[in-house]
């Protein structure tokens, strides 16, 4: 068995106004007593925590401290968390990437890549010809590597047209202009290189398949006997 | 308006079955699922957590405050499975996934990110392999993360630096899987090479290499035509 107690301070505000300080008691996964600072009051979700939270609601002092609580501990460590933590923010790195090539009629893939960000909140999305794509994407939710930094990848199937323009743009705190990411259809590092080779191969042996040819021409038309 | 959580879990485990009251438990402090701040009861002291992009915050007596709520915790739990007359232990399987933290890029370090969550009792086992031969340097293993339906979430690393082929895995241990680990893999395929550039560098090499056997063949011939005039 497992047996936890949870304290939370929740709020949305900047000024704390919406402050609220839970405490809950869980025993075997589910929360049997839940204790809230805005009603000043326990409530049971189980038969055992029911009745437990009639002996804490009965408790003056308990509830007295369950509310200024809000004040005491979540206000003052929430003003030193958010000014030390929580207001920072930390820029993705964007990386766009092809991940499949178009082949006959099977769409090309492009993926955009949002790499160690903070905070979690993001916005991803493409843009062809500066024209918003929401058909054909697929994206992750951000994902996070438990060590405060994030992660948010997209994916689009497109068709490639010559002259057009995909963009990938990635809104976030820390940028107040949004990041944005163009594909460039360029020929890669590596498929350059096989070009290169490849058409070395090729003009080498054609270059000595003709040097033969001739060779060998001239050594049989060069000596025509005429018999005696 | 994002809705913040900044939350602290005291939580205890307990199991009444015939010689293995084996107690543990852990303390942690966090904000929006991450932490901040645990208790290490091996170490007999507080650890941090805060990310390196923020201000120093200082735990001042959370340590102390938390052995005394461990205490008290142990003491609750076995009261509490009396009070709730042992009931079926609630189980949960976890969902696993891998991923790596940065952008791959070969002979670049990186992690590997495995994200195990949803499971309960907050009791697992992550391992890692590489080339399915186990690792055990480089990983590192995170808190139990609580999780708004009573479930948990945990996080382990493991720092690896990608070469092409390399095939990485980690292995979930938890109870309520009955004996089948759930391992999921990660192959090292860095960039999918696009098919054409290979596909022409194919083509193109084979019919040089056809061009040189044929001018070769043809060098050959023209020699022996030689030869055999000499001969008459």
């Amino acid at each position: 068995y497992y047996d936890y107690t949870k304290f939370e301070c929740i709020y949305s505000t900047s000024d704390y106004s919406d402050m609220v300080y839970l405490v809950s008691l869980s025993f075997n996964k589910f929360v049997d007593i839940k204790c809230n600072s805005t009603e000043v009051k326990c409530v049971g979700f189980t038969e055992q925590g029911v009745k437990f939270a009639d002996n804490f609601n009965k408790d003056k002092a308990f509830l007295q401290n369950l509310k200024a609580s809000v004040d005491t501990f979540c206000r003052h460590n929430a003003e030193i968390i958010d000014s030390a933590v929580r207001d920072k923010a930390v820029k993705p790195k964007v990386i766009m990437k092809s991940v499949k090539q178009a082949e006959g009629r099977h769409p090309a893939m492009l993926q955009c890549s949002a790499y160690e960000f903070y905070p979690k909140k993001i916005k991803m999305y493409w843009l062809r010809d500066s024209k918003v794509i929401t058909s054909d994407v697929t994206s992750t939710m951000e994902m996070a590597n438990g060590n405060w930094y994030y992660q948010i990848h997209s994916h689009l199937e497109y068709t490639p047209k010559n002259g057009e323009k995909i963009q990938c743009v990635v809104e976030h705190a820390s940028s107040t202009q949004p990041i944005t990411k163009e594909w460039n259809p360029h020929i890669s590092e590596s498929d350059r290189n096989k070009f290169a080779i490849g058409a070395s191969g090729l003009v080498l042996g054609i270059i000595i398949a003709i040097a033969g040819l001739i060779y060998y021409k001239k050594k049989s038309t060069g000596r025509i006997l005429v018999p005696n | 308006e994002i809705v913040h959580d900044y939350f602290s879990i005291h939580g205890c485990s307990y199991t009444d079955e015939e010689g293995m009251q084996a107690v543990d438990g852990e303390d942690m402090h966090g904000i929006d699922n991450e932490e901040m701040w645990h208790a290490d009861y091996n170490l007999k002291t507080g650890v941090l957590s805060l990310p390196d992009f923020g201000d120093p915050i200082t735990f001042p007596r959370f340590y102390e405050t938390s052995v005394i709520e461990m205490t008290g915790c142990k003491a609750n739990i076995v009261s509490l499975t009396k009070i709730f007359n042992s009931p079926p232990p609630e189980m949960d399987p976890p969902q696993t996934s891998i991923y790596p933290k940065d952008d791959v890029e070969l002979g670049v370090q990186n992690t590997l990110v495995c994200h195990a969550t949803g499971f309960y009792p907050p009791s697992i086992r992550i391992l890692w392999t590489m080339n399915n031969v186990n690792v055990t340097e480089g990983i590192s293993l995170s808190q139990y993360r609580p999780r708004v339906d009573g479930t948990f979430n945990i996080f382990s690393t493991f720092r690896f630096t990608p070469a092409e082929g390399d095939i990485y895995s980690c292995r979930v241990i938890h109870e309520a899987l009955l004996g089948q680990p759930q391992a999921k893999i990660y192959d090292v395929d860095v960039a999918i090479p696009s098919v054409g550039p290979s596909v022409f560098c194919g083509v193109a090499l084979s019919l040089g290499l056809l061009g040189i056997v044929t001018g070769t063949f043809f060098f050959i011939k023209a020699f022996n035509y030689n030869v055999d005039m000499e001969v008459n």
